[in-house]
């Protein structure tokens, strides 16, 4: 028999934040993404008349996305995501002033750091060369830490679009391990023109509508954003009465090996990592209730995913709920799977999964999932299990369970 | 239940390193080199990418360089795993070159070992295409045939399982170049953007090159926090070896120089400033060194050069208040790569962090400071981390104990500064001479060591930003190790 996971080595969510474009605090965004509200739109940020699509997703927020902040400082955009979600998961969570800071860390996945200050940098006629604030993600974790006195360990780290989920996992070995009483962890990325054009040079940007699934879909549209979760021990977060949103109950990363841009065809990491985060979990495919797919709306992922997904848990003879929030949000690459397992966490807390709102014909390679149709759909949430790939072939998988108490 | 990992408490063999440097591309060069004062540092162009494609029929190949760089250049040629094609080698990045040529070189123990991905290369094709039914093994001019064998997996990872062999690596700067010349492209009539410097733009690109072009298939992601990532992603494939998630890693760091923010151009204003200030002696510099790990009691078989005995991390205390903004400023930040805004700590909190991290590293190994034969760091000497760095050596273990830095050698790479410390500590440990100590032992006749024959060494890298990192090393032959895994401070 496997040993049983002492409470020390169990990780909880006690907090949450987010920086998105379909709202900048937690109930906000979850309204709007269990209303079928889709945030994608004309882009503002830069001139996109050049290029052959013109839409994406934008924090609708001035204190966060003006070019400069309330006290006249060029603070990067994603800086001011990073500090704002934050502190809302801070907050949320109580965790300070009643733990020991330097057992609180900072784990934050991105896949651009703070490159796309360069633009606004650009723009402003700063000489990048020497004022290099625009390549310094270090920024991510240290200015946070340093805003609230966060004296744990702390990572950046990159994996591609599976940041988020990546930070998720190693901010749990950081807590199972002893590093750390509690970690804030999740992912940033801010939008940038650059990333706009190198998803047009892939032929990977959708011209009206990101539809996940769907048999017209023809891509997808950069997105911006941060989604922050406080993890815990349970052993910390009871001790000092916390009230627990959900557990994590499991994580796995893995590499498809495969190519820079394309997904496996098979999805080997995708595979291995379902297996493997819910065999740490101590959990079957049957006991999902809800997938939250990676689902960018291209042609080739959305068809990969789904072959995989049907065969996994079509195998088990399970059929999850599952959806992707990318239909509504755009692709906010390091913050998109963040922004997802909060997704994950609420709809376990309020028993309703966010759908497929702009999925209009399912495309007959998707037909075996149960994929959930209009704006949302109540249902308890035991488990909730989130899929990330990100360009290279970095895979990481998420699983998230209600309170066991 | 949920179930837990197996952890391995015994030191984690190394068995194999690689680097790449302006010393040259391997480990007992830069050695050598490093004991004989060596500053390699050249004057040449640094293209902005590979790749180049023409912006407009009046555009120039070499207009997006930096012109007459002077700094610690790779000159040697890169030796690529074989397999990767021509049309490949074209455009891969610097980054992921140097990476790539430092784990081929790590790979490589015997001149018949060769790195073979476990799965066929395919050549870059667009996104949405599958990619080909056929592909041939890139590098060979022709496809191999048939009835040949297959290459034999390299030495050090023969017998693993590539799903079950991680990469962990580390760097600062990671795809800025190419970032750079997509962002030159913007706008209208600006030139078109060559579809490979997409992927390539970003951090954790040469990472998942390693995975794509070796074959391996385990936990990936790339470390970008700040000035200890080299080592930091050593420590981290030591903790996934450890805790079984792993029976091999590939870790270690890399940086490039770039035409996007180049060091001051020979014999310009900002370079004699620079010279006459006596600052920073360190030029810039761009290297890689990657390590593999292999787990003790795993499937792959490899002499061991050397051991991780422990890892450990420690965090500068001070700044605001617990809950409340202390101010700090990203704008007023320092330009330095990999530092961090707001409330730097001082010189000597500094070093205290780096002495706490040595203790930790050496409390949770179970050994004592005097079994320490030499410490590598990585900062220059020069600069306040760099005598933080020496400080802490020296309240840790004395001010005569030998101390390696490579920066003067290899030039201030970023992410590679921390790996190439550890293949200096890993090589100094295969000498049977030590290294000088620094300074000069003031005791011509030292009593003789009773741990002299299994010498350990310490690594330490220190963040300005407050944090340190710290690996223990033992020689070839393992010694047993007291605490589990994963403690710090």
């Amino acid at each position: 028999m496997a040993p049983a996971v002492v409470e020390s080595e169990r990780v909880v969510v006690t907090g949450l934040g987010v920086v998105s474009p379909l709202g900048c605090d937690v109930d906000r965004f979850w309204h709007a993404v269990t209303s079928g509200t889709v945030a994608t739109g004309p882009v503002t940020r830069f001139a996109a008349d050049a290029y052959p699509t013109h839409l994406a997703a934008e924090v609708a927020a001035p204190h966060l996305t003006a070019p400069y902040a309330d006290d006249g400082t060029l603070t990067p955009r994603s800086l001011r995501y990073a500090e704002h979600a934050v502190r809302d998961a801070l907050d949320a969570s109580k965790v300070l002033p009643a733990t020991d800071p330097r057992r609180v860390g900072l784990v934050i996945g991105t896949v651009m750091g703070t490159r796309p200050h360069l633009e606004e940098l650009r723009r402003r006629g700063a000489d990048t060369a020497t004022d290099r604030r625009w390549d310094a993600p270090a920024l991510l974790a240290s200015w946070p830490a340093e805003r609230f006195g966060l004296r744990g360990p702390r990572h950046v780290l990159a994996a591609g679009c599976a940041g988020g989920n990546t930070a998720i996992g190693l901010a749990a070995d950081l807590i199972a391990s002893g590093q750390a009483d509690c970690v804030l962890a999740g992912g940033v990325d801010e939008l940038a023109e650059a990333v706009f054009q190198l998803f047009t040079t892939l032929r990977a940007v959708e011209p009206e509508v990101v539809r996940p699934f769907d048999r017209d879909r023809r891509g997808t549209m950069p997105s911006e954003g941060a989604g922050i979760l406080t993890l815990e021990s349970l052993a910390h977060a009871r001790a000092r009465g916390a009230t627990v949103i959900a557990e994590l109950r499991g994580h796995a990363m893995a590499a498809d090996a495969h190519h820079m841009t394309a997904p496996h065809p098979a999805g080997d990491a995708l595979l291995r990592c379902m297996d493997e985060s819910l065999r740490r979990a101590g959990l079957t495919p049957g006991d999902v209730d809800y997938v939250s797919a990676h689902g960018t709306g291209t042609p080739v992922n959305d068809a990969t995913e789904a072959a995989c997904l049907a065969g996994y848990f079509g195998a088990a003879g399970a059929r999850p709920a599952t959806s992707s929030i990318k239909g509504m949000l755009g692709h906010a690459q390091g913050a998109a799977s963040a922004l997802e397992a909060v997704a994950c966490v609420l709809a376990i807390a309020r028993g309703r999964v966010p759908g497929n709102p702009t999925l209009r014909t399912v495309d007959d390679r998707c037909r075996d999932l149960d994929l959930v149709r209009g704006p949302a759909r109540d249902l308890p949430v035991r488990v909730a299990l989130s899929n990330a790939f990100g360009f290279g072939g970095n895979t990481a998988t998420v699983v998230f369970g209600a309170p066991t108490d | 239940m949920p179930t837990q990992d197996t952890t391995r408490t015994s030191p984690v063999p190394v068995t194999g390193v690689g680097v790449v440097s302006a010393a040259g591309t391997s480990v007992a060069a830069l050695y050598e080199a490093l004991l004989a004062g060596a500053r390699p540092v050249t004057v040449r162009d640094v293209p902005l990418v590979a790749g180049a494609i023409p912006a407009g029929p009046n555009w120039r190949p070499d207009q997006d360089s930096a012109h007459a760089v002077e700094a610690a250049h790779v000159t040697a040629p890169l030796t690529l795993p074989p397999h990767i094609d021509a049309r490949a080698r074209r455009t891969i990045g610097r980054d992921t070159g140097l990476l790539l040529s430092a784990a081929q070189a790590a790979l490589t123990t015997t001149p018949a070992a060769t790195a073979t991905p476990a799965t066929p290369v395919t050549p870059a094709a667009e996104p949405d295409q599958a990619p080909p039914a056929t592909s041939s093994r890139a590098g060979a001019a022709e496809p191999v045939p048939a009835s040949s064998p297959p290459p034999a997996p390299p030495v050090p990872l023969r017998g693993a399982d590539p799903a079950r062999i991680g990469v962990f690596a580390g760097t600062l700067h990671a795809g800025r170049s190419e970032y750079v010349a997509i962002h030159n492209r913007a706008g209208a009539d600006a030139g078109p953007v060559n579809p490979v410097w997409g992927p390539q733009s970003s951090y954790n690109a040469p990472g998942a090159a390693l995975s794509i072009h070796l074959g391996l298939r385990g936990p990936n992601l790339t470390l970008t926090s700040g000035a200890a990532v080299g080592l930091d992603a050593i420590a981290l494939g030591v903790q996934h070896v450890r805790t079984g998630r792993c029976d091999a890693v590939i870790a270690g760091g890399v940086d490039s120089l770039s035409a996007a923010c180049p060091p001051p151009a020979a014999g310009g204003a900002a370079a004699d400033a620079t010279a006459a200030s006596g600052l920073a002696e360190a030029p810039a510099g761009e290297g890689a060194a990657v390590v593999v790990l292999t787990a003790p009691d795993g499937p792959a078989h490899a002499p061991a050069l050397a051991h991780v005995c422990a890892t450990a991390r420690a965090y500068a205390a001070g700044g605001g208040a617990a809950g409340e903004p202390s101010g700090g400023r990203a704008d007023t930040g320092p330009a330095n790569t990999g530092a961090g805004a707001g409330a730097v700590p001082d010189a000597p909190d500094l070093a205290e962090v780096g002495a706490e991290a040595a203790r930790a590293a050496l409390r949770d190994a179970g050994r004592a400071a005097h079994e320490v034969a030499v410490a590598v760091t990585t900062a220059d000497p020069h600069t306040p981390t760099g005598a933080a760095e020496r400080a802490a050596i020296a309240a840790v273990f004395g001010p005569a104990l030998p101390h390696l830095t490579a920066a003067g050698t290899t030039g201030t790479t970023g992410g590679a500064d921390g790996a190439l410390a550890f293949a200096l500590a890993v090589e100094a440990l295969t000498r049977t001479t030590p290294p000088p100590p620094t300074p000069p032992d003031p005791d011509p006749n030292p009593d003789p060591d009773p741990n002299s024959a299994a010498p350990l060494a310490l690594c330490l890298s220190l963040d300005p930003d407050g944090a340190a990192t710290a690996l223990l090393l033992s020689g070839p032959t393992p010694t047993p190790t007291i605490t589990p895994t994963g403690a710090t401070r």
